[in-house]
């Protein structure tokens, strides 16, 4: 009798330790790929009314916000990104003038780089304490790049109070570890959500 | 302050009466989020566990403990609007939620029928959860995690197999974690609710 219960006693702990291990093991992947690490933010200045834009202005190049970091001197797709900027905005309405001629809304296209170095101290770190630090654990790197849009109304702009007058702002960040037409790729999709999220931009006729 | 007290006495009384059966179920646990918390996760939660003691006060009612572990998580694309006070926006990528709920909670079972047959039982569980609502998005997590008081009312089934008083366990658990802190997004509408199907064994013995 005795026996049996010990036996009923290792089945709990057997069945515990079993599901423990499921649980803990079989987290799902969601099949994620470096595309799902994508995000696209797009914030807008909720007292202003874009129908009273009609031009803008855009330079020909995009400022690089951290020279140096990895990724962030590469311009080999600058062109690409900043012709799809401007053919979102022509869909939506807007004209490309020079700042000679005025424009009511300005855009500015920046980048940034950076690298993010993690450890991960491995199963058994935290229960042997410091006799086994290096057991099971491994370090590793990651890069994510930034791209931001945003839009200035020049009219808005209080340089004694700090105001800069951004009236909209589209900001895209993705991990960098990929091949070059792959990040364009993602870039010039980014850029596309940025708008289609934002149908509050696109002028009436 | 009071709950504090009868949980203890309940305690007490689960670990101190020596003489009855006691009874000790191992589940795996299906979970179905309900209300608010399936506006943050809505899928089905195909991983939990419960593990559970019932000391028998005689042949029909009894006290005990219940632990447990029930994860929910799903895959989402719908982007998060954003409102501050003068501007507003939209986040959009894929996002991984989660919610880890743990309960411990002392119990009450009423049980029907007799102890050598299929046997009935309807419960309450009195505790807390420790609740941790997760948000994975591109490469960044936000992890907001709260202790809640929480009821759990339970009826099933305890289905004799063989002769070694080992039996086999259904239940059906309706959890419900009140109001505590802040969700995730800082509202103040924190409480969680959720199903739970446990599908396991029960072991009935007189040793301790």
């Amino acid at each position: 009798m005795r026996k049996n219960e010990q036996i009923r006693t290792l089945l709990v702990l057997i069945f515990t330790a079993v599901t423990s291990l499921l649980i803990t093991s079989c987290y799902p992947d969601y099949g994620l790929t470096v595309e799902d690490f994508d995000i696209v933010a797009t914030f807008k200045d909720d007292a202003v009314n874009f129908q009273t834009y009609k031009t803008y202005f855009m330079p020909d190049s995009i400022k690089r916000l951290a020279d140096g970091a990895i990724g962030s001197s590469n311009t080999q797709y600058d062109d690409e990104i900043l012709q799809e900027i401007a053919n979102q905005m022509q869909a939506y309405g807007y004209t490309r003038v020079t700042v000679e001629q005025g424009a009511d809304l300005a855009m500015r296209v920046g980048i940034t780089t950076s690298t993010t170095y993690a450890y991960y101290p491995g199963y058994w770190y935290g229960y042997y304490g410091w006799y086994y630090p290096w057991y099971g654990g491994y370090s590793y790197a990651y890069s994510t790049g930034s791209l931001f849009l945003t839009l200035f109304d020049p009219d808005k702009m209080d340089t004694a109070n700090k105001i800069l007058g951004a009236v909209w702002s589209g900001t895209l960040n993705g991990v960098l570890d990929d091949t070059e037409p792959s990040k364009l790729t993602r870039t010039l999709t980014g850029i596309d959500k940025m708008f289609n999220q934002s149908p509050y931009l696109k002028l009436v006729p | 302050m009071k709950i504090k007290y009868i949980i203890a006495i309940l305690v007490i009384v689960s670990c101190t009466s020596f003489a009855q059966e006691l009874l000790t179920n191992a589940t795996w646990n299906i979970g179905l989020p309900v209300g608010k918390t399936s506006e943050f996760v809505s899928d089905q939660g195909w991983r939990g566990f419960t593990i559970a003691g019932r000391r028998f006060l005689d042949d029909e009612n009894s006290v005990g403990l219940t632990f447990g572990w029930n994860i929910f998580d799903e895959r989402n694309d719908e982007p998060i609007n954003v409102d501050y006070e003068k501007a507003s926006g939209t986040i959009s990528g894929t996002q991984i939620r989660s919610i880890n709920s743990f309960p411990m909670m002392v119990s009450v079972h009423h049980h029907f029928g007799n102890r050598k047959d299929m046997r009935t039982f309807v419960g309450l569980n009195v505790g807390t959860y420790y609740i941790l609502q997760r948000l994975d998005m591109g490469v960044y997590r936000i992890d907001n995690d709260n202790w809640h008081f929480g009821l759990a009312p339970e009826a099933g089934l305890i289905i004799p197999v063989g002769e070694d008083n080992t039996s086999i366990y259904l239940g059906g658990r309706y959890n419900y974690a009140f109001d505590s802190g802040t969700a995730l997004g800082g509202s103040e509408d924190n409480y969680y609710t959720y199903w739970e199907i446990n599908i396991g064994f029960a072991f009935s013995s007189r040793w301790f």
